[in-house]
């Protein structure tokens, strides 16, 4: 047997074994028992001990003593044949799936880490099962029986009788003509050597050495060896060592099923199942070559030259399925199965015994076989030097000569030359042979360098390429290598593949090759070599020699690692075809170690499909699943229909994992992707507890995004904070409800017990087949207060009780869409509330569904979607190094604590400039605590009143006009706090709000005079029992209106002298109606002045055009659309009050209010019941009246601002609308407020801009410290000239207004004149 | 009957730009090779950088072939390298087309917003290429 495998033989040895004399064995039935009996056959026997423990000397023809070192014999039953293809096909198959080797080594090309197997032991024993399983071939006789070994046993009485018989076997099988397997090196002188093999336990010496002196008398001294074994019992303990264990290869009997279970395929169609890509056959790799197979088809294996049925070889070539392997009969004498495979070797033997064995080999080597080599030497050089130069014919001694001819050139490329056993040629190349075989390798170089060229002479190319092929090796072993010897190889290489067609022996070659030239380190070369012989017809060999070429690919100077990973994809690729999973396996898996993260996607997606499927044959179903998974990535440019198909492989593979390790639980998905930047967390949520027509307080969004608001907002609450904690010490912090990229969390939010938490997360699909998901939940995990933890994970395994699954689903409702549908490569915003019903700490962790393809529902996999613990920006965390990791994913609960709800009567989203809304706020305490205190903050207190404005202070613009405020002692952030926050529901010795009740609050809002979008905000703030909660003091409800204003009166009014004569003064006001819907009426009801020296005079009521005054709905008088009205009115000085002591607010409103109605809808009265009068102190003239300060006013400005006042006169009209919206009518009321300060100056609602630019002018002049407006024209104090000097001054500014004037008093004669 | 698989590979052998360029039908073949191309022009690359030192040319003819495709390429002055694997012989074509697409190239590189080595994601270059291939590879 050839043995290349186990020992790390160098190349020599390896050539050496190859080329190592072949020795017959025949062994009769006694000597077969006495072997069996240490559970071996003598040839296996041997095995170890082949190799000789001493020097041989041989001599050469010319008598020269040469030293044979470390001769090895390869000892061969003389009835073993090479198996037939299939056969020997099933064997290729078997020495590589059982070879195996799991250890690797980390070899770092190109910054790239690489994991490759430390050795290749699948390679070593294919290559040793491949050159054992050769047929022996007629052009050489490196494989031909030298001699013959005839094993006897001195327990034979009859031993003589039984070697001659055995001897007239041999001789029997020698002098066939023609020759039949085994071959013979010399048929016609064979030395036949006895062994006579003695049972030293059985019995005595004396006894086998009287049969072994009858023997050697019989056939002389020198051929009979006598050999004593088995000198201790079976059954007591052996103390040698199984040397025998890695000679020995027999096939397993029982394990026939596991390793085909494992690996491969059970029939052909699945094995092409294995290695196709639904779209991409994997096949079309090697299209080019797909012809080659039709034609391979009708060749004749060149492996089996004597095959008895080739059609039987053709039929079972491409079906190697294990049971048509199962039916071919085995010959029992080589492939021993009836031996135990398991069982100890040698348990006969002692030290003794192994020592005689090895001197046996020495002896047969040194006696008997070395003098028949030096004779057989002797005898073919004679034969060769005699027959020199006598040529067979002319022509072939001419060509000789004169004719340099090469392989291939002729047209034949037959053997042209059919040579007799005694032609010369062949003697030199059986010389040759010789020589090698026994180490004499420059003897041997020139023997078969003169072969060659006859052989080339005489075209006989199959011998030539032998000779070629042992010449290079001859020059190898002498370590005469050089580029021409090389050559010598190369050329009988391609002299096999392409003149011959002679696979095996080309493959023969290149495996000699490889030893030579890897021993050279010419690894390019090899890598070529092996390339070539890559080829359709064995898809094992090709896999096998692509691995190694890529290997040689890795140890080139420089490396070429990337021609590596392509040779290592294609040999794995080649793997799957011969149905090696295991190998295909591992080769694509080296070969992702280049191709990963690189971007070369179809190539990725190939290799992770393969890998995918291979794992999966092979069981190892995580490995698959996460190929399958990696498949599915975002950016992945497979078509739609190719990914629904990896889908539905990865679910099904996902599936079958879960199902055979259920302990794995849920299972990360990957599909779809949790965009982890999308997570959102509210933790206040408004308990959605009103009634339908009230409007719950809007609070904050989940989907809102909080940037430029947000510090409005923490504004107002800080003055409410301030403001409730009453001048205590108090560091500000804003409280925080969302929780989002944006705005990360840097603490742990917290919630409140029994309360909703809202999470929102944006779902992406990354593949282009639309997926469904459902069972939608969110995955948690609670730690309690006692440090007890609980999760819903366990409401997923199928080992949970259902008593706990109660109880854990009793912790935390989770409410969210039961299902979803995402469309190809698209995006889903998923919105969840979880209610807590116990306090401590909550992990959200991820979502669980279940994910099918929308085109098969059937097939889903319930999976995890996990949440990332995202990272907050270092910019946004206090310019430390460390990263913080944000907390908005792990919850705090506390205990329940008392809940505002707050609603509001609706407002309509569009209002009317100025327009009035009443608004009924509704508070109730939801919890089970009294509420002590409830503030109200408000970022634009003008648009809003309260009706019970408890304690309502006289606003400081309307107390500088009674005195002069700059000596008072008035802090800026009190008094900017004081216009903003109100106090609610402040109930003398009472809390604001018991638990469960109710309150209702009126509040006016009004819109402002400017057109366009409004926003208000509210903002609630209440006060917590103190002892209850340390980590919640307070808590925040919000609310804002997003309203849209419309424009609907433009107001004018001008005071003038309306009588120079009496000096009256007038007041003159122009209306238009704005609106730009046509339907929109207005009505004026009522005009109010807010004087302190005047009041309008009753009954003096001048229509100064009312031409575009016509009947409306609710009135005769009524301003349709873009119409427009004017009329005067006079005013009466009056008394000026002087009050005692500082007037409540209302009275002092109540003095300087003057009223006249103008043309009132109907429903006036009605209507001004429902907004606040004028007179009271929470009527928006008090807001009119009231200067607001800025937020971040200087306290200069504030100074400044507060101790001066600025006289005027407010005009307020009051007034009605009917707005048809939509087909629905609304009746508004509203209030136009009109400040005059100077004469003959024009104020107008909503302000017009140049007008603001002429106030702004006239209060930097020196008016600023004149009194009221009309005064200043002086009926009493100023003389005629200086009011003169007056009025031309305002005529300067106002001068488009004289025509009007003119008509102004033209009329007023005429009405005076008709009164 | 042709059939051009081009790709300019970056530094790091990432592939930053790929286009197939072929008169075969697009729905008949258009997947099958499509990974095999990259695996071919992958391997490659290994001469690619073995052959780069030993010319002066820009170009290098034919360097590799597997089974009945070859591959030509060629290297930009900052070591980037064009490779194209085709199936027929158009030495003079793909000289013209390397050298417009060349032109395209530094043109696209210069832009400050195009970090080198990253994908090409231009419209216009993906534009200009399909131009060039059809002007100089496929006609």
């Amino acid at each position: 047997m050839i043995h290349l495998t186990g020992q790390n033989y160098n190349a020599r040895d390896v050539i050496k074994n190859i080329f190592s004399p072949l020795i017959g064995v025949m062994t009769s039935n006694m000597a077969d028992e006495i072997c069996h009996r240490n559970n071996l056959s003598f040839v296996e026997l041997l095995q170890p001990f082949a190799k000789l423990p001493n020097d041989a000397h041989f001599r050469d023809v010319s008598g020269t003593s040469v030293s044979v070192r470390g001769l090895r014999l390869n000892f061969c039953d003389v009835d073993w044949r090479p198996p037939q293809t299939v056969l020997a096909r099933k064997m290729l198959n078997e020495s590589v799936t059982n070879a195996h080797n799991e250890k690797t080594r980390l070899a770092t090309i190109a910054g790239i880490d690489l994991e490759l197997p430390t050795a290749e032991p699948w390679f070593e024993q294919w290559r040793e099962t491949f050159l054992t399983v050769q047929f022996p071939a007629e052009h050489e006789f490196t494989r031909h029986l030298l001699s013959c070994l005839l094993v006897l046993s001195s327990a034979d009485t009859q031993i003589v009788e039984t070697a001659q018989k055995l001897t007239q076997r041999v001789q029997q099988m020698q002098s066939i003509t023609p020759q039949k397997l085994p071959k013979w090196f010399q048929p016609t002188e064979v030395l036949n050597s006895y062994v006579v093999l003695h049972e030293a336990s059985q019995a005595d010496l004396s006894r086998a050495q009287q049969g072994f002196e009858l023997l050697k008398s019989t056939f002389g001294d020198n051929r009979c060896f006598l050999v004593s074994i088995n000198s201790t019992d079976p059954n007591s303990a052996s103390d040698i060592q199984d040397y025998w264990r890695t000679y020995i290869k027999r096939q397993p009997k029982a394990d026939g099923m596991t390793t085909s279970e494992l690996s491969a395929p059970k029939s052909p169609q699945e094995a092409v199942s294995v290695i196709s890509m639904p779209a991409m056959q994997m096949s079309q790799l090697m299209e080019s070559q797909a012809h080659v197979q039709e034609n391979d088809l009708t060749m004749l294996h060149p492996l089996s030259p004597m095959q008895e049925s080739a059609t039987e070889a053709i039929n079972s070539k491409f079906s190697i399925s294990s049971e048509s392997i199962a039916s071919q009969t085995i010959n029992p004498n080589v492939w021993a199965n009836e031996l135990d495979v398991d069982a100890p070797h040698g348990c006969c033997l002692a030290a003794r015994d192994i020592d005689n064995l090895r001197h046996f080999v020495q002896d047969y080597a040194v006696r008997a076989l070395i003098p028949y080599i030096e004779h057989l030497v002797v005898k073919l050089s004679e034969g060769v030097t005699n027959k020199k130069g006598v040529s067979k014919s002319l022509l072939s001694a001419t060509k000789r000569w004169f004719v340099t001819s090469k392989p291939g050139a002729g047209a034949n490329n037959q053997n042209a030359v059919i040579y007799t056993n005694e032609s010369a040629e062949l003697q030199t190349r059986k010389l040759g042979d010789l020589y090698f075989m026994f180490g004499h390798y420059n003897l041997a170089f020139q023997a078969y360098h003169q072969a060659k060229r006859d052989f080339n002479a005489d075209s006989a190319w199959q011998y030539y390429a032998g000779a070629l092929e042992m010449a290079a090796l001859s020059a190898f072993m002498l370590g005469t290598a050089h580029s021409k010897t090389y050559d010598y190889m190369e050329d009988a290489i391609v002299c096999y593949l392409t003149v011959c067609k002679l696979q095996q022996f080309a493959t023969r070659a290149t495996l000699l090759s490889m030893e030579c030239l890897k021993t050279a380190r010419l690894y390019g070369d090899v890598a070529k070599q092996l390339i070539r012989m890559t080829s359709e017809e064995s898809d094992l060999r090709s896999a096998l020699l692509l691995e190694q070429a890529a290997y040689c690919f890795l140890v080139t100077q420089p490396p070429m690692h990337r021609k590596y990973a392509f040779h290592i994809v294609l040999a794995g690729n080649r793997y799957s075809r011969a149905g090696q999973r295991k190998h295909a396996y591992r080769c694509y898996r080296q070969a992702y170690q280049v191709f990963q993260q690189r971007q070369w996607s179809l190539a990725e997606d190939h290799i992770q499909y393969t890998v995918a499927k291979q794992a999966y044959m092979l069981k190892q179903l995580e490995d698959a699943s996460r190929s399958f998974a990696h498949l599915l990535r975002p950016g992945s440019l497979q078509s739609a229909q190719q990914q629904s198909s990896f889908l539905k492989e990865y679910i099904q593979t996902q599936n079958e994992l879960l199902k055979r390790s259920p302990e794995l639980g849920l299972l990360p998905h990957a599909l779809p992707q949790v965009v982890q930047s999308s997570v959102r967390v509210l933790t206040l949520v408004q308990p959605p507890s009103v009634q339908a027509p009230q409007v719950p307080a809007s609070n904050i969004d989940i989907n809102s995004n909080l940037t430029r608001d947000e510090s409005i907002w923490h504004k107002i609450e800080e003055m409410l904070v301030i403001t409730a904690a009453s001048n205590k010490p108090f560091v500000f912090k804003p409280s925080r409800y969302l929780y989002t990229k944006q705005q990360p969390a840097t603490e742990c939010p917290l919630a409140v017990q029994g309360e909703p938490i809202e999470l929102a997360v944006t779902l992406s699909n990354s593949v282009r087949c639309p997926i469904t998901l459902s069972e939608i939940d969110l995955l948690w995990r609670l730690t309690l207060d006692n440090e007890e933890v609980l999760s819903n994970l366990c409401v997923y395994e199928q080992s949970a009780d259902s008593a706990s699954k109660a109880a854990v689903s009793a912790a935390i409702k989770t409410t969210c869409p039961a299902t979803l549908e995402l469309a190809e490569q698209a995006e889903h915003l998923l919105h969840f509330k979880l209610t807590p019903k116990l306090t401590g700490r909550l992990s959200i962790l991820g979502v669980v569904c279940r994910v099918a393809s929308k085109v098969e529902p059937a097939a889903s996999l319930l999976g995890l979607l996990q949440f990332e613990t995202q990272r907050i920006k270092p910019s946004m965390a206090k310019q430390s190094s460390q990263t913080l990791l944000d907390s908005r994913l792990s919850i705090k609960l506390v205990p329940q604590v008392p809940a505002l709800s707050v609603s509001f009567s609706p407002v309509p989203p569009e209002l009317l400039a100025g327009e009035i809304v009443p608004v009924h706020i509704t508070l109730r305490n939801l919890g089970i605590a009294p509420i002590e205190e409830i503030y109200l903050g408000c970022d634009n207190p003008r648009c809003l009143t309260l009706f019970e404005q408890q304690g309502t202070e006289m606003p400081l613009t309307i107390l500088s006009s009674l005195r002069n405020l700059s000596n008072d002692k008035l802090v800026k952030d009190k008094e900017i706090r004081r216009q903003r926050v109100f106090r609610l529901l402040q109930r003398q010795g009472h809390a604001a709000l018991d638990a469960q009740q109710g309150h209702t609050i009126s509040m006016w809002l009004q819109a402002p005079h400017t057109a366009g979008p409004f926003t208000l905000r509210l903002l609630f703030y209440y006060a917590l029992p103190s002892a209850v909660n340390a980590q919640i003091k307070y808590r925040l409800v919000r609310h804002i209106w997003h309203v849209q204003v419309q424009s609907c009166l433009q107001a004018e009014a001008t005071c003038v002298v309306s009588n120079a004569v009496s000096r009256e003064l007038g007041l003159d006001v122009s209306l238009r109606n704005v609106n730009a819907a046509q339907l929109t009426e207005v009505y004026i009801n009522s005009m109010s002045l807010y004087s302190k020296e005047y009041s309008l005079k009753r009954n003096n009521l001048y229509i100064l055009n009312n031409m575009e005054v016509c009947a409306g709905q609710a009135g005769d008088h009524c301003l349709k659309s873009s119409k427009c009205c004017s009329f005067q009115c006079r005013l009466q000085a009056k008394d000026v009050q002087q009050f005692q002591d500082l007037p409540t607010l209302k009275t002092l409103l109540q003095t300087r209010l003057s009223r006249l109605e103008i043309m009132p809808a109907h429903h006036a009265q009605q209507l001004e019941q429902h907004t606040p009068q004028l007179q009271e102190p929470h009527s928006f003239l008090t807001n009119e009246e009231t200067f607001y300060f800025n937020t971040n006013i200087s306290t200069e400005e504030f100074n400044a601002s507060v101790a001066t006042y600025d006289p005027h006169a407010t005009v307020a009209i009051s007034w009605s609308a009917l707005v048809q919206k939509n087909s629905v009518q609304r009746v508004a009321t509203g209030l136009h407020f009109i400040k005059l300060y100077n004469l003959y100056e024009t104020g107008s609602c909503p302000p017009v801009a140049d007008a603001m630019l002429r106030r702004r002018l006239s209060t930097d002049g020196s008016h600023q410290h004149e009194f009221q407006l009309p005064a200043d024209e002086g009926s009493e104090a100023a003389s005629e000239p200086l009011g003169d000097d007056d009025v031309a001054d305002f005529w300067e500014p106002n001068e488009h207004y004289v025509g009007q004037r003119c008509l102004l008093e033209d009329e007023t004669f005429v009405l005076s004149a008709r009164a | 009957m042709s059939t051009y698989y081009f790709v300019i590979v970056g530094h790091n052998d990432n592939p930053i730009f790929e286009k197939e360029f072929s008169t075969v039908n697009k729905e008949q073949r258009k997947e099958d090779h499509r990974h095999l191309s990259q695996f071919i022009a992958h391997a490659a690359l290994d001469l690619v950088d073995e052959h780069k030192w030993k010319t002066a040319n820009m170009q290098l003819k034919s360097i590799d072939r597997f089974n009945q495709w070859f591959v030509s390429a060629f290297i930009t002055a900052s070591q980037i390298r064009f490779i194209i694997v085709h199936d027929n012989k158009n030495d003079e074509g793909i000289k013209n087309f390397f050298h417009e697409i060349y032109d395209t190239y530094i043109k696209h590189s210069m832009n400050a917003f195009y970090k080198i080595d990253t994908p090409i994601k231009s419209p216009m270059f993906e534009k200009k290429s399909e131009i060039f291939g059809r002007k100089y590879l496929l006609s």
